[in-house]
């Protein structure tokens, strides 16, 4: 019988002997035991159990669904999944509850009267066959008529995330450029182009700290332990039992805050400040590790008024070339020829026959950091100066050291600034790729980005509106005006799956508009949400419990891994998984060979045989065929669920050591010649200034009275809006996970207790919602703080109702303010989301 | 004799409510009455900006010294040879005494499935007899949760309470409680 | 900093039963001593009946409020047994009590005249002793058997239990008023005189039990508020809080104050004429005993759903 206490020496002992890749570390004390014993103690109560995949939120950690009598038990988390490792938070635990949700939309309904949109009037259930052929039929119109580019087909973080290709596969198909899949300039992508312009990736799965090594870890915009990324709260968890210190700053106390060693109760947007002061400390006290700026970024590069004094395309590598000054041979030369690149001076060059005074961009950003003492950052911030330059003595002085790289930031003008900051401080550090610093996941490596086609709505909309960025992601806000306006081209359907567009958009009034003016919307979806009700044709989804997972690459993870998830049991309504449905939509319009080409393409599958083997087995054919395209033991990993393929210590350390960034240079941008490039094209700007400097957000020092700024954030028992309809959550969330978080003597003078309900306005968009006030210590006194996901307003989620929350969407600006004023951030895609403030009044 | 207990590391717990959801559908709890065998109370000290945040889990304490078992009427609250505590469904007569005999307010009555007063067994028949560990140490993310052997050395468990860093909830009631908490300090 | 929580398992139900314990217990121990004093059983008997059928209402209210109440009997009889729970000791003692107070007060009833006991007078006697015995124990037992949950600091008091008797005894003379004074109102001519004089011996005890009751009340909040923060919680809940209407005004004003009043007042009344009481009936006369009578059950009973409700535990302390 296995022992209740099995250390790491004797798993590794147990695991070599057995063959099991050694690379597996279970935390202390777990108990690891093959599915095989686990399986086979379960059948004999009459259990049964099989590997899945979450997909309460993006991180899908792998889990083990325990079926009984024909009824999902229990979720149990699945150790051998490399990125959630055995852990799952208690929306993984809640899948059962969601999977028995009568809440949950049963059957096909079609509604013929459009007028009813927005509402749970005239629908009418179907079978599948009628409510398929009817979706062809819609759709047949517009590909016949040559009108497919109108059909935009899309979704929130599911489509965008890892059934991408799948759904890709389908517009692929039916030859519709516009693919939205919303997430982008709503959470994630000013980070991840700070990021990508400095290392080359900085998407969600791509990027991360390795938390577990780290002795001291900075947070900030982010609350990595509340909302919950079990693959990074895990390992977080680990940083702070082997004696990390934490800071996190954060306008209010988050679950991360709780548990950090310091709080630092910082002015909203002004982080960019802090991380400018930090520099500025680091700098003046030499703690930055000069060995790695100077070999490993371009730091040296030499700069004549803020511009490289030559770049230029090295023809083998294509990677680009810079000047630096080698101080042991005294004069300029090409950065791979130095031996000791200067980091600070100012020196003559000779260039172009002429001689120029030079500074390397560390010593041009030296300078810069002049300006922003701790006492400057101080009053931006409110924060005292001291706490600012103890807090960057220890940063620079401890190693490894790192500032987590961020997660979510669609929130301020300067957040890409922010994370730029961020990934400089990092790289001043020299913690790159190394263990307790800032690290690619095994996906982010060798991740390559393309470019969308300019056939898009949204890549010829954002070029019309001068975006400087404007073809790198897609931007759901764009098809706002294609909807309404025709403008740059009609869209006149969509078909959507797991959307929920009225609530997580911004200016949700402007939706509701956009929705009714669409000549068909299809709708995708596993629970009657406020978006759905808007649809003609309802096609219910399965949940994850009630169907295949095809073969996906473990994001989120150093160790690169596959993952996959069986079907637990037999859906319990009429519904069908949405690759099914894209399926059998691209059968009845004659493209189910087009659609297998295009998916094929995509994941490294052949389009014929993925096709026979989808005929075959369904969605587990793909399975199958993905696995034997990559040459993966079908058994194994179904007895497992996830194996990893190769460990992370055979990864971490390579980039940009043994291999280059994708960035220009190949090395890590500190000058960023990406944005170096905009700048040629359009000008100087602080927002695409290579170098970081300081950027106010727009709402800096506009608070005041019960003018509060507004920010917002995740909870521990939410993800996003499908999770706010969920018995089990709804039983768990406490107050403070949906009220509205009011400062304690604030609350006093506007005569607020915990409780009461109280009335916000924003001054952005003019909309009142209603909410219930948590009052509070652990927030500023100029700040408001709600969970996003609540508020939902479907009469059919009752459990959600019950609850209420606020209806963020109502609060956010999409393009101009309720006074007319620009709230397009017109660089890249970001919405500002916490560029708003609000009013708050007892109701 | 192995000596069953748990340690709590209040330094790691952020509330997340994940052992909650765990134990809810492990062990077919009366939650959606708001009646659970375990919950994670959330108590802040301190005025802004000064403020301290500490969840504490909470559940059965397993005590040595059980004053449930020793109000016990009919004997169905008893302890097994490994120290947990548990409650014999057949023979509790739902007086309720246990309930209000308990410091730590970690008994329910459950009068709908088992008719009878229920708590946190530590999952004794559904999975630590089988090797397993409790559905909620199982699922905790912030390894907040370390279940084991008190009195041996070699487990985590062992280590921790020997070393007196894990401290029982109101030991001056001379429960002897099995569940011991790591407390957190700050010094900022 | 303490995180702390009331009790609520025990309620309303729970409350009726102490009280009912109380008060019948008391009835069958004043019952017994009015016999041994006036040298007739009469009243006695009666009382003592009463007290029994509410004692065992009490238990019916017990039973009633357990979750498995069919399986009551395991109390008894559980393979497990546990004889250290005081619910196991209470349960018998009240059986006991029941027993031997039946014993005792059916004689004296026609229907059970043909008891062989029925005619001896020693015999009766010893039964009454047991019977009241057990009836102290009752009365005790409720106070000991809230105080054994060491959790509620409250509750943790030697005060506690003579609270509880000092209450019981005064509802049980209050019901032996009662039953009296029906019985007075069934007699007639000079029987009627005896109830009335007895009324005012019972008034005389109530009377001195209320005085008791309040300063023992006074001694216990006192005492206990200063023994622990938690306890200190329970006697602000009572006094200032949202038990305050309940306690202040159920208890202290219309269950101990205006009793005591009343009984005061009849006291150093005078005595009615002789002529008028055998005229007239005892009922007017004794109005004021029989209203104080009736407040002080009252009384009796929110003092135990109080004392309850008030069960404050506190679980987490940080410093």
């Amino acid at each position: 019988m296995a022992s209740l206490s099995l250390t790491r020496r004797d798993f590794l002992k147990a695991a070599a002997a057995a063959g099991v890749l050694a690379s597996i570390r279970p935390p202390e004390d777990i108990v690891i035991r093959t599915l095989k014993e686990v399986g086979a103690e379960a059948a004999a109560i009459g259990e049964c159990s099989v590997p899945a995949l979450c997909r309460m939120c993006v991180n899908s950690c792998g889990i083990i669904v325990r079926v009984r009598d024909g009824r999902v038990r229990k979720i149990d988390p699945n150790p051998f999944h490399p990125a959630s490792k055995g852990h799952i938070c208690a929306r993984g635990q809640s899948g059962v509850a969601r999977l028995y949700n009568p809440d949950r939309l049963k059957r096909p309904m079609i509604r013929r009267d459009k007028a009813k949109r927005g509402t749970w009037e005239g629908f009418e259930a179907v079978d599948w066959d009628t409510a398929l052929d009817e979706t062809a039929r819609i759709l047949k119109k517009y590909i016949d008529a040559g009108e497919a580019k109108s059909i935009m087909i899309g979704g929130g973080w599911l489509p965008c995330g890892v059934y991408k290709p799948y759904v890709v596969a389908f517009a692929k198909a039916i030859g519709t450029p516009n693919f939205v899949g919303s997430p982008p300039p709503l959470c994630f992508f000013p980070k991840a182009f700070a990021w990508a312009v400095t290392v080359g990736v900085g998407g969600h799965p791509h990027i991360t700290a390795d938390f577990e090594n780290s002795k001291y870890i900075v947070v900030l915009r982010r609350n990595l332990a509340g909302s919950l990324g079990v693959p990074y709260a895990w390992r977080f968890a680990r940083a702070k039992r082997n004696g990390a210190k934490i800071v996190v700053l954060d306008p209010r106390m988050s679950e991360t805050a709780a548990i950090a060693d310091v709080w630092v109760p910082i002015r909203p947007g002004t982080d960019l400040a802090f991380l400018l002061a930090m520099a500025h400390v680091i700098v003046k006290g030499k703690l930055y590790d000069e060995h790695f700026l100077k070999r490993y970024t371009n730091a040296p590069i030499l700069l004549r008024d803020g511009k490289p004094v030559k770049l230029w395309v090295d023809e083998e590598t294509g990677k680009m070339k810079y000047l630096v000054y080698d101080k042991v041979r005294g004069k300029a030369v090409p950065h791979d020829e130095a031996i000791d690149p200067a980091l600070l001076g100012e020196f003559d060059v000779e260039v172009d026959g002429g001689v120029v005074k030079a500074k390397p961009a560390f010593q041009y950003f030296a300078e810069r950091l002049e300006g922003f003492t701790p006492e400057w950052a101080s009053k931006i911030c409110d924060v005292p100066a001291e706490l600012i330059t103890r807090i960057a003595r220890e940063f620079g002085a401890t190693r490894p050291a790192v500032i987590d790289p961020g997660w979510h930031d669609p929130k301020y003008s300067n957040s890409v600034q922010t994370w730029r900051m961020v990934a400089i401080l990092n790289a001043m550090v020299g913690n790159i790729d190394k263990a307790g610093g800032f690290v690619f996941t095994a996906a982010g490596r060798g991740f390559k980005s393309k470019s969308l086609p300019e056939a898009r709505v949204d890549v010829q909309w954002m070029k019309k509106k001068g975006y400087v960025v404007y073809n790198a992601q897609p931007n759901i806000l764009a098809y706002y005006d294609a909807i309404v306006k025709g403008d740059p081209y009609p869209i006149r359907v969509a078909m959507l799956t797991g959307a929920n567009w009225i609530r997580t958009l911004p200016d949700a009034k402007k939706w509701d508009e956009a929705f009714r003016k669409l000549d068909h919307v299809i709708a995708i979806d596993i629970m009657p949400n406020d978006t759905v009700a808007y649809a003609d044709i309802v096609l219910p989804d399965c949940t994850y419990l009630e169907r295949d997972d095809p073969l996906f690459g473990v994001g989120f993870s150093l160790d690169a891994g596959v993952a996959t998830g069986m079907k637990a049991i037999d859906p319990i309504y009429d519904t069908k998984p949405m690759i099914e449905i894209l399926v059998e939509l691209a059968d009845r319009l004659g493209k189910k060979d087009a659609y297998f080409k295009a998916l094929g393409a995509m994941i490294g599958v052949e389009g014929a045989t993925l096709k026979a083997y989808y005929e075959k087995e369904g969605i587990a054919g793909i399975r199958r065929a993905q696995a034997e395209a990559k040459g993966i033991k079908y058994d194994d990993l179904l007895s497992k669920g996830a194996l990893v393929l190769k460990p992370k210590e055979m990864l971490m350390g390579t980039m940009p050591y043994r291999k280059p960034l994708s960035t220009p240079s190949g090395k890590v941008e500190f000058y960023s010649l990406k944005l170096l490039g905009i700048m040629s094209k359009k000008g100087y700007s602080e927002h695409w200034d290579p170098l970081p400097t300081w950027v106010p957000p727009k709402v800096y020092g506009k608070a005041g009275g019960n003018v509060f700024y507004l920010t917002y954030g995740r909870s521990p028992v939410t993800t996003h809006t499908h999770t706010v309809d969920n018995k089990l959550l709804a039983s768990i969330a406490r107050l403070e996970h949906y009220a509205v978080w009011i400062n304690a003597a604030k609350a006093r003078e506007l005569g607020v207790k915990t409780g009461d309900k109280v009335k916000v306005t924003s001054l952005a968009t003019g909309e009142t919602v209603e909410g219930v006030a948590y009052v509070t210590e652990a927030i500023r006194p100029d700040t408001v703080f709600v969970v996003s996901a609540w508020g939902a307003e479907s009469e059919k989620l009752r459990v959600a109702r019950r609850i209420g929350g606020v209806a963020l969407s109502k609060l956010w600006p999409m393009f101009k303010t309720a006074e007319g004023e620009d709230h397009l951030y017109t660089f890249l895609p970001n919405a500002m989301l916490q560029e708003v403030l609000v009013r708050v009044e007892k109701a | 004799m192995v000596r069953y207990g748990m340690i709590i590391d209040l330094r790691s717990c952020i509330g997340c409510g994940a052992c909650v959801a765990a134990c809810d559908m492990e062990n077919d709890t009366l939650w959606e009455e708001g009646k659970r065998r375990t919950e994670v109370p959330k108590l802040l000290f301190g005025t802004y900006p000064t403020v301290m945040a500490v969840f504490v889990p909470r559940l059965c304490m397993h005590c040595d010294n059980p004053p449930c078992v020793a109000v016990c009427p009919t004997g169905a609250s008893y302890k097994t040879e490994d120290g947990v505590v548990l409650v014999n469904y057949d023979l509790c007569i739902g007086c309720k005494y246990c309930v209000v005999a308990c410091p730590y307010d970690a008994r329910y009555v459950d009068e709908k499935k088992r008719r009878a007063v229920d708590k946190c067994t530590f999952c004794y028949e559904n999975r630590v007899k089988q090797g397993r560990l409790p559905a909620c140490v199982e699922t905790c993310v912030g390894h907040a949760r370390i279940f084991g052997d008190l009195d041996d050395p070699s487990s985590e468990a062992g280590r921790l309470a020997m070393s007196g860093l894990a401290r029982p909830l109101r030991p001056d009631l001379g429960t002897k409680p099995k569940v011991l908490y790591i407390p957190k300090v700050k010094f900022e | 900093m303490i995180e702390a929580g009331v009790q609520t398992a025990w309620g309303w139900l729970i409350a009726l039963y102490l009280f009912l314990g109380g008060m019948g217990g008391s009835m069958v121990v004043i019952g017994y001593l009015h016999h041994v004093r006036s040298k007739q059983n009469h009243l006695a008997a009666v009382g003592s009946l009463v007290g029994v059928i509410l004692v065992a209402l009490g238990t019916l209210f017990l039973i009633g409020d357990l979750t498995k109440p069919e399986k009551f009997y395991l109390v008894f009889l559980s393979p497990r047994l546990n004889p250290g729970s005081w619910i196991f000791r209470g349960s018998l003692i009240l059986t006991l009590f029941i027993a031997f107070g039946l014993l005792y007060a059916a004689p004296q009833i026609k229907y059970f005249h043909w008891l062989p006991w029925a005619k001896n007078e020693k015999v009766i006697r010893y039964l009454g002793l047991v019977a009241a015995s057990f009836g102290f124990l009752t009365v005790m037992y409720t106070g000991i058997l809230i105080s054994m949950a060491r959790a509620v600091a409250f509750w943790q008091s030697p005060a506690l239990p003579m609270l509880f008797i000092a209450s019981g005894l005064s509802t049980g003379v209050a019901g032996m008023l009662f039953v009296n004074v029906v019985q007075g109102i069934r007699a007639s001519g000079e029987r009627r005189e005896m109830h009335f004089h007895w009324c005012h011996e019972l008034s005389l005890w109530d009377a001195i039990l209320i005085s008791v009751e309040i300063l023992v009340t006074f001694l216990y909040l006192y005492i206990v508020s200063a023994s622990s923060p938690e306890a200190a919680l329970s006697v602000n809940e009572l006094l200032f809080g949202s038990l305050s209407i309940p306690f202040t005004v159920g208890v202290l004003l219309l269950g101990l104050a205006i009793p005591f009043l009343l009984e005061y007042l009849h006291i150093t009344r005078g005595k009615t004429a002789s002529e008028i009481v055998r005229d007239k009936g005892v009922f007017k006369p004794c109005l004021l005993p029989i209203t104080a009578a009736t407040l002080v059950i009252i009384g009796g009973i929110v003092l135990r759903y109080a004392i309850l409700a008030a069960g404050i535990k506190t679980i987490v302390i940080m410093t």
